[in-house]
């Protein structure tokens, strides 16, 4: 079977695309409607890096990259890839808790970004992302 | 008897070649045909990202006036990619559909005063579960003003793939 569109359909406890949709659209989303950021066009912002603190490889690149995507489709920002000519940076960390036992899996994915002025090092903005997900082993599967 | 028998054998040789011929056949097929033998990166996905990418870059202002010059930069392989794939192919399917779209000028050096460079990344999140097989692909693409080093341009294009066990 083949899809062209990912949907979220197929789910794993574990880190998968669909978190990686998920969160970076909150994450889009947030950004866009702050009323801390700069947008008039004056103002040239780029990503720095989001530490991996959770369990999963996650390629954090992924992430960033979905991320500027939306953010240069916008309009509303530009966006480049080298710091050294940005006003500001975001940057950020992925972290997460898991707890299970023979029952059931419980995986909370937090992620958090900050925006902050490269010049004065002050942070403009920030904001976390959580997602959780439960895994329930059914009976039957005994 | 033995004759009979004779004819029968050489019949069912002639079936049984016949057979293996039919199965071990190899056919050319168009290269644009969705022809998915599993859930790994293949031609197809070149195409669709290709076509998709040339779709979106050319309703970009950046082309609404003369033409513009491009670079052809590095597209980076992530981490979560396991198989092999040629990024050189995708740089020429790119570029030749850039010429074909003759809106552009393709400068092999980065010599100009002013040029978009082309850039991008494939990354991958790859499931193994006990029943099915999860490929996700998130292909990037940039334009990026040499002068500015402001990214002009950008888009995404996802694949996802599924087998089921």
């Amino acid at each position: 079977m083949y899809q062209e569109n990912s949907n979220t359909q197929y789910n794993t406890i574990r880190w998968n695309a669909n978190d990686l949709k998920e969160l970076s659209k909150q994450m889009i989303n947030s950004i866009l409607s702050s009323s801390k950021i700069d947008f008039s066009k004056k103002s040239i912002y780029s990503f720095g890096k989001i530490r991996n603190d959770s369990y999963d490889h996650i390629d954090t690149q992924a992430l960033i990259h979905k991320i500027s995507t939306a953010l240069i489709k916008s309009t509303k920002m530009n966006i480049t890839n080298n710091p050294n000519k940005s006003h500001y940076i975001f940057e950020g960390k992925i972290s997460s808790i898991l707890k299970q036992n023979q029952q059931s899996q419980d995986m909370f994915f937090s992620f958090n970004l900050i925006l902050t002025q490269q010049k004065t090092k002050k942070i403009i903005w920030s904001h976390d992302i959580e997602i959780r997900k439960v895994y329930k082993r059914n009976l039957l599967d005994w | 008897m033995k004759k009979i028998n004779l004819i029968l054998l050489t019949a069912l040789n002639f079936i049984l070649i016949g057979c293996s011929t039919q199965s071990n056949q190899t056919t050319r097929i168009d290269p644009k045909k969705i022809h998915e033998l599993d859930a790994n990166y293949g031609i197809e996905d070149l195409h669709i990202f290709t076509n998709s990418m040339m779709q979106s870059m050319l309703r970009s202002p950046l082309f609404k006036t003369d033409k513009i010059n491009i670079f052809i930069g590095n597209i980076q392989l992530g981490k979560g990619i396991t198989e092999h794939i040629d990024i050189k192919l995708l740089q020429n399917s790119i570029q030749n559909n850039l010429l074909n779209s003759t809106k552009v000028n393709i400068s092999s050096k980065q010599n100009l005063p002013q040029y978009y460079l082309l850039s991008g990344s494939i990354h991958a999140i790859k499931k193994d579960t006990l029943n099915r097989l999860d490929n996700y692909y998130l292909f990037t693409l940039n334009l990026t003003d040499n002068q500015t080093s402001i990214i002009k341009w950008s888009d995404e294009k996802e694949i996802r793939k599924v087998v089921f066990k």
